[in-house]
């Protein structure tokens, strides 16, 4: 009996507090949720950041990479110019056979 | 229980009561309005930005690309000074006050104030704290080779439509689907994440065009331009094989970045839009006609000794009097007389026949806006003097395309090629969606005329040719030289001081790399295309084929070191000179 009186009490305690623990297992799954989204959104504006800061550097590079501003720079200020044809032997590469590579040309959707 | 505890209880109960009342109100009766007001002050609807795709050379190199330029807007309904409002932004946006007063004292609810601002400048505009302003994403189509290739890539619009060039042809590609896309936010503007891109990019375009080898060609159109004073110029250079245009220029030209500053003239392509009458570059049609006809040989004698001949009542002149004239002497020395003389012994149904055959009279199909089909009168429409006239490239109207494609045709071995300047389309993730096919090609000629018309051709490229400027060291060229007077406008005659000055060949003669035209309109001091166009053309291709490690032929005929991989010292022979 008197271990059925405390099964009783027990199982009353939890009950009574089971609606509480569920709004709260609810509330802190909501706000965890929530501050997951927050996270996920503060991503999501740093990708867009970094994607616009990287076209920003594409640009710069594609500027400084421009095959006219390197003839210029080469020929002005290193003294490079294209090569004498007439002073140029060229060497041929037999290339031995290759295993087997996975080629890029079959990508086509 | 005492009474004050029960008077506490009974005001707690009733406060949570009324609570209880106000959030039944709330979460159920007014449920409907007050979550509509909710879900417009939490959520934010913003345009989705939409990036062009990109354009690339044919090594992947970056020719247009985009920049995130937000674009300013106000609303004056909520602008409360004006006058002041507009004092701030003139000093940030670097624009007269009076400007954004008239935008800002508008009686509409969205005024752009300034289109596509830099980042730097966004921020200080931000810092500002104006009531009313507000920024659109949006991007701005940039070209980081400034002038280069501008007649090939085209450009944009303010609001990043293509108007000209590739921009316009692949619009469909280069496009994407814009939009809105709604964003969750709280009190204070933070966002929450609910999914979605906010973004969307198209397509992006790969070019045949070699960064390297254009700008070499502009580079040498550019000297050309400045020795010959010329009213304007235009260089093409083909892969005759597959018709990919290597490099493509034409000058005046303009910054694509710019185009508004630059006259309608300027940014024409002239090498596929300007009609010009090609003169002795269009004796090709006679000689391929003569040669697969078999109306003449290479060695057919013409007698050119009189240096002039009467055509329909007019009279057609050599440069100077040549004599008796092979076929080969005939396109070799520029011949009038002789190439009017076999033009004649074919009949116009005949001539005609190749003249339709190499294309002329309809576009090339390259896929870029504005191309001109040319000129060409049918027989029927033919006066006295029209088949003398065409044999020597006059009453006909090519482009420079068209020319070059016929030369192709003799380069790769008799087939007309079409001409092509996107490979390939991308897809966002980099995968092939479209792919240009190059084997699109008709056999025109037969392998014997090929032969025959490549040693005419290069008989032209030799101290007695008309071309002996157009060689290249260590390589044979072979090619054809085109000079025509211009109509002066106000007599309606020929004129006798503006020409249209022109060389087309191909380099190595055998084996050719690339086939390449240069045509300049109104040189000054000189004006023969042997004298004009052909040094540019070597110029070029000298550059060109130290560009391409294309070896000399000369040094191919010897036995060259040979290194294979992995072994050392294979050598069957070494020379070097």
């Amino acid at each position: 009996m008197i271990h059925n009186r405390r099964g009783g009490a027990v199982i009353k305690l939890i009950l009574f507090l089971l609606p509480f623990v569920l709004v709260f297992s609810i509330i802190w799954l909501r706000s965890s949720i929530t501050a997951l989204e927050y996270q996920l959104g503060q991503l999501q504006l740093q990708k867009i950041r970094l994607i616009n800061e990287k076209s920003e550097l594409i640009a710069k590079r594609a500027e400084l990479t421009s095959v006219r501003k390197v003839e210029v720079l080469a020929s002005k200020r290193i003294g490079l110019g294209y090569t004498d044809r007439t002073r140029v032997f060229y060497v041929k590469e037999v290339a031995p056979p290759v295993p087997y590579t996975a080629s890029l040309n079959n990508q086509e959707r | 229980m005492n009474k004050r505890a029960l008077l506490v209880a009974t005001i707690v109960f009733v406060m949570f009561f009324v609570v209880f009342l106000r959030l039944i109100d709330l979460m159920l009766l007014d449920h409907e309005k007050l979550s509509r007001i909710a879900r417009i002050q939490q959520t934010k609807g913003q345009e989705i930005l939409v990036r062009r795709g990109t354009i690339y050379d044919r090594n992947g190199r970056e020719l247009a690309i985009n920049l995130e330029r937000p674009s300013l807007y106000c609303d004056p309904k909520i602008i409360t000074s004006p006058q002041k409002v507009a004092y701030s932004l003139g000093r940030v946006l670097k624009k007269r006050h009076r400007l954004i007063l008239k935008n800002l004292k508008a009686d509409r609810r969205f005024v752009w104030l300034a289109r596509k601002v830099k980042p730097e400048v966004a921020e200080a505009v931000q810092r500002l704290k104006i009531e009313g302003l507000g920024f659109l994403p949006d991007t701005k189509r940039f070209y980081p080779k400034g002038t280069l290739a501008a007649h090939v890539l085209g450009f944009v619009d303010i609001d990043n439509r293509g108007l000209e060039g590739v921009e316009h042809t692949y619009e469909k590609y280069l496009v994407a689907d814009g939009g809105r896309v709604y964003l969750t936010r709280d009190a204070r503007g933070n966002i929450l994440y609910r999914g979605g891109d906010y973004e969307s990019v198209g397509d992006s375009i790969v070019l045949t065009i070699d960064e390297g080898l254009q700008a070499i060609v502009e580079e040498e159109l550019d000297r050309a331009l400045k020795k010959w004073q010329a009213e304007a110029i235009t260089a093409i250079m083909m892969d005759p094989y597959t018709g990919e245009i290597l490099a493509l220029a034409n000058r005046p030209t303009f910054d694509p970045n710019r185009p508004g500053r630059f006259r309608p003239s300027y940014r024409r392509n002239r090498a596929i839009t300007d009609l010009y009458e090609p003169g002795s570059t269009f004796k090709i049609v006679m000689a391929a006609a003569a040669l697969e006809e078999r109306v003449a040989g290479l060695n057919s004698r013409f007698d050119c000794s009189e240096g002039v001949i009467e055509v329909g009542g007019k009279k057609i002149r050599d440069s100077h009097k040549h004599g008796v004239l092979t076929l080969k002497e005939i396109i070799q020395k520029s011949s009038n007389v002789g190439a009017v003389k076999v033009a004649l012994k074919l009949g116009p149904e005949r001539f005609f026949r190749y003249v339709e055959l190499f294309g002329f009279g309809r576009k090339t199909g390259i896929d870029l806006t504005g191309e001109s089909p040319g000129i060409v009168k049918p027989p029927r429409e033919w006066s006295g003097t029209t088949q003398g006239a065409m044999a020597i490239g006059y009453e006909v109207m090519v482009t420079p395309l068209q020319i070059l494609r016929a030369y192709a045709a003799v380069a790769n071995g008799g087939y007309l090629v079409r001409p092509h300047i996107v490979s390939a389309v991308l897809s966002p993730e980099g995968l092939i969606i479209k792919k240009v096919n190059s084997t699109d090609k008709e056999k025109i000629l037969s392998s014997r005329t090929v032969k025959l018309l490549k040693e005419a051709f290069k008989a032209v490229v030799s101290e007695d040719g008309t071309a002996a400027q157009a060689t290249v060291p260590g390589n044979t060229v072979a090619g054809k030289t085109g000079t025509t007077r211009l109509i002066d406008p106000k007599t309606g005659r020929y004129s006798y001081k503006d020409f249209v000055s022109s060389f087309v060949g191909m380099v190595p003669a055998d084996n050719p790399a690339f086939v390449m035209i240069v045509v300049i309109w109104k040189p000054k001091h000189k004006y023969y295309g042997g004298e004009v166009a052909a040094p540019v053309f070597s110029d070029i291709a000298r550059k060109a084929l130290a560009y391409r490690y294309i070896p000399r032929e000369d040094i191919l005929k010897k036995n060259i070191l040979v290194v294979s991989r992995g072994i050392k010292n294979n050598i069957s022979a070494v020379e070097v000179e």
